[in-house]
């Protein structure tokens, strides 16, 4: 035909001829097309007709109920790397994504905080049809993968073990996920400053915290968090702490009397322990010496800032000392020091994977702590051109400035502000034998935010009576708290930090809720 | 309803003729040429007084000079005073970053000089970016951890010596604008100047300064540059048992600090003055 067309064309190509010439190339075309289709279709019968050789290599397990054990290795995400290439070993994780491109699906396969690229072709061993079913499990479906480790050529951006990846021999469904999922992981764990592709706001991301959980990110953030308190209780019990409970229902408010959540007892009313301090302080009185607590520490607070919640987990501890308080700030600046060099080195992985998606500045910090006088605070904010007077309470705004003097002075991000004015102090604070205006308190600042308040507290009842009668305080609302120390009580100081703020703050965070598992503020008591 | 004013004048504007007006430079030559006596005398005598105003200005000048200096020597400085060009208090604390692997010993010899005469609190810290243990014991030079430290606003001033990663010896000014002196003969410059123990007689303040600059370019110069300024030291100190003069001076400290950090021991040890003097300097450091 080609033959024809081309003679016609060569002896005289009129418009009509050439008209005519294309039409029935184009026919030709489009039959031939056709054909092709068609055999394609037949092929494709033929193989769905013949045996599926991947037969027993994929499916679901069902609903496990436990009915057999396997004897069987599931291996970590974690600790794949070259050196198990060319092994052949199971994996338990989440269908990150998946991507079914002809004969190919690429697939990443998610373990808490780490992940894997795997592919599957089809070919001798793998039929079309076990390709097909892997292409369609729903994303965040649990899967075991049996696998070949490989390494490749070039890193996988895109996953956090980038070296190797799975060529897959098996797949088996062991727990589905719904198909439509109301925020996609990538999503969640993306950076803000990501411009043009999707993120999630907070409060989907709060709504649906199960989901959100599973990001890398927040995988890592709370296995920090774990850090922190497993620190702190290690720290205290090698330096002799004792680890107490306080109760958490209440009579009377503990400190001060407002922001105390009430809730009905029996026929009456109790309160929810906004401090466990007068129990801490009851515990010194019992001769324990050094007490420290973990708990909730409830606050009704009407505050919504990126800092305050109503429920958070309170680190407190109470020691007694032998002559001077700046016995227990030592402690406590050894305690915090402890913690930071602890999470420095045990936990590199997981802070790398945070600044993934938030990035802050590493924290920096000295050994021992820094420790300044509050009249130090109030020149160095005068120097830097802000008005404060010597008796005033440092404003937040003030705080988070000072904290950036003192970083640009001494390059730590950890400091302890001691001898606060007397007048800015709750009234059991002791204050100072040496200036009236001043007492034996302190704050610790972390990044130029408040973490820790502090003080020596008032061991004499009579003084404390004073006291308390000096800030206009009814003495018998207070009576309980006064009449534990007549029996004689060592001198003692002690501070509490919140745990949700100390993470947020370390990791260099912008908001409390980011560090709490389900937080809880005035606007939010579900999940 | 209103009172209209003609907005063209009647008498007809004076256009000009041209962009600019300028006088004809050759106008004085060609059309007055011969200039009068009269104007010759008028002209010079113009000059005449313009040359005594500046005289007389320049009187004044000298006097005010004049006066100045004797200010300055009836306050009992001689010559040049060097503090006067802006006066440097004593800052209540300083802070001092340090490598730990190369520390600052005239730095430290200094504030132990500075500690008999004053109240001073000292403090030292560790960065956590320190990769190295220091080696030297900071307790032996007075040095506090913070903790023993009871109150630290009573104090002359409050030295914090934080030993931290970084190049050089640094001491931070100004934190707001990040100023800072760098380099240990820099410093002790600077304190020396604070403390009013730098010389007074500008001839004495320059020969201190060039010394001080000498251990400068000892750690910053390349190799063929050190065997020279180490022969400009080794030649100096065949005249004169110290640097200073017959007793360790701030010049032998800094000095000796530089060369412990740069020049190898061999080398010092092949030269027997520098070895003489590097040892006489060393019993008066607290090591």
């Amino acid at each position: 035909m080609e033959d024809k067309e081309n003679s016609k064309s060569e002896n005289q190509p009129s418009k009509n001829a050439l008209k005519k010439a294309q039409k029935e190339a184009e026919k030709a075309a489009k039959k031939a097309q056709r054909k092709l289709e068609q055999q394609a279709g037949d092929a494709a019968v033929a193989e769905a007709e013949q045996p599926d050789v991947s037969a027993g290599c994929y499916g679901s397990y069902g609903l496990m109920r436990s009915a057999e054990k396997v004897d069987r290795v599931l291996h970590e995400v974690e600790k794949l790397d070259s050196t198990c290439a060319d092994t052949e070993l199971w994996l338990r994780g989440r269908l990150h994504t998946s991507r079914a491109k002809g004969k190919q699906c690429f697939f990443v396969l998610r373990q808490q905080q780490f992940s894997v690229q795997a592919v599957l072709a089809v070919s001798e061993t793998t039929s079309r049809q076990m390709v097909k079913f892997v292409a369609a499990i729903t994303k965040e479906s649990i899967i075991d993968v049996c696998a070949v480790v490989k390494t490749t050529p070039n890193k996988i951006e895109s996953c956090s073990q980038q070296d190797v990846e799975l060529h897959v021999k098996q797949v088996w469904v062991a727990s589905a996920s719904e198909a439509r999922l109301p925020l996609q992981i990538e999503d969640a764990a993306r950076p803000d400053t990501d411009d043009g592709l999707a993120t999630v706001g907070a409060d989907v991301k709060l709504d649906n915290r199960i989901l959100d959980l599973r990001t890398s990110t927040n995988q890592a953030i709370y296995r920090v968090e774990a850090g922190i308190m497993r620190l702190f209780r290690e720290h205290l019990t090698k330096e002799g702490f004792v680890e107490i409970n306080t109760p958490k229902i209440i009579s009377a408010a503990s400190e001060g009397g407002a922001n105390v959540f009430t809730v009905s007892y029996f026929k009456t009313n109790a309160y929810l322990a906004q401090s466990p301090q007068l129990y801490k302080q009851m515990a010194i009185a019992a001769d324990f010496g050094k007490v420290f607590t973990v708990g909730g520490v409830f606050r009704a607070e009407d505050s919504n800032t990126h800092r305050h919640l109503t429920e958070f987990v309170g680190l407190d501890m109470e020691m007694a000392f032998n002559y001077h308080y700046h016995e227990v700030v030592d402690t406590i600046g050894r305690m915090f020091v402890n913690m930071f060099k602890g999470l420095r080195d045990n936990f590199q992985t997981e802070i790398a994977t945070i600044n993934k998606q938030y990035p802050a500045e590493p924290f920096k910090f000295l050994e021992p702590a820094l420790r300044l006088e509050f009249p130090e605070a109030v020149s160095m904010l005068r120097e830097a051109g802000v008005e404060i007077g010597d008796e005033d309470d440092l404003s937040t705004p003030n705080e988070k400035f000072l904290g950036r003097l003192v970083k640009a002075k001494y390059d730590t991000d950890f400091y302890i502000l001691d001898k606060y004015p007397l007048a800015v102090r709750p009234f059991y604070t002791m204050p100072d034998p040496n200036n009236p205006k001043q007492s034996n308190s302190y704050d610790m600042f972390m990044r130029g935010e408040e973490i820790l308040s502090g003080a020596q507290r008032i061991h004499d009842p009579n003084y404390l009576t004073e006291r308390a009668t000096h800030h206009g305080i009814d003495i018998q609302t207070i009576k309980a708290y006064i009449d534990s120390f007549r029996y004689g009580c060592p001198p003692h100081a002690g501070g509490g930090i919140g745990l949700e703020r100390v993470v947020m703050l370390y990791l260099g965070l912008d908001n409390i809720r980011k560090t709490s598992m389900f937080p809880r503020d005035p606007k939010r008591v579900t999940p | 309803m209103y009172h209209m004013k003609p907005v063209m004048s009647a008498t007809v504007e004076q256009l000009p003729t041209c962009m600019y007006k300028m006088k004809n430079i050759y106008s004085e030559w060609s059309d007055s040429a011969p200039a009068t006596k009269d104007d010759l005398l008028i002209s010079a005598e113009s000059l005449l007084q313009r040359q005594n105003a500046v005289i007389s200005k320049l009187e004044a000048l000298q006097i005010k000079i004049n006066s100045a200096l004797e200010g300055h020597q009836s306050s009992g400085n001689s010559a040049l005073n060097l503090s006067t060009t802006k006066e440097i208090v004593l800052p209540k604390e300083i802070v001092i970053t340090c490598n730990p692997t190369v520390p600052a010993r005239a730095l430290l010899q200094m504030i132990t000089n500075i500690k008999s005469e004053k109240k001073v609190l000292c403090v030292f810290y560790t960065h956590n970016s320190a990769k190295h243990t220091p080696c030297l014991d900071l307790s032996k030079y007075g040095f506090q951890t913070d903790i023993q430290a009871v109150t630290r606003c009573d104090k002359d001033m409050v030295v914090t010596w934080i030993w931290k990663e970084c190049d050089e010896c640094e001491m931070m000014i100004s934190p707001i604008q990040q100023i800072k002196i760098v380099n240990e003969a820099n410093i002790c410059r600077y304190l020396l100047r604070v403390l009013g123990s730098y010389p007074n007689d500008a001839a004495a303040a320059s020969i201190m300064d060039q010394w001080l600059d000498t251990a400068t370019d000892l750690v910053k110069a390349r190799n063929s540059e050190k065997t020279s300024t180490v022969e400009k030291i080794s030649n100096y100190l065949s005249k004169s048992s110290f640097i200073s003069g017959n007793n360790v001076g701030v010049e032998d400290l800094v000095l000796h600090s530089a060369f412990m950090r740069t020049v190898s021991a061999e080398q010092s040890i092949k030269d027997k003055v520098l070895r003489q003097w590097c040892s006489a300097v060393s019993s008066h450091l607290i090591l």
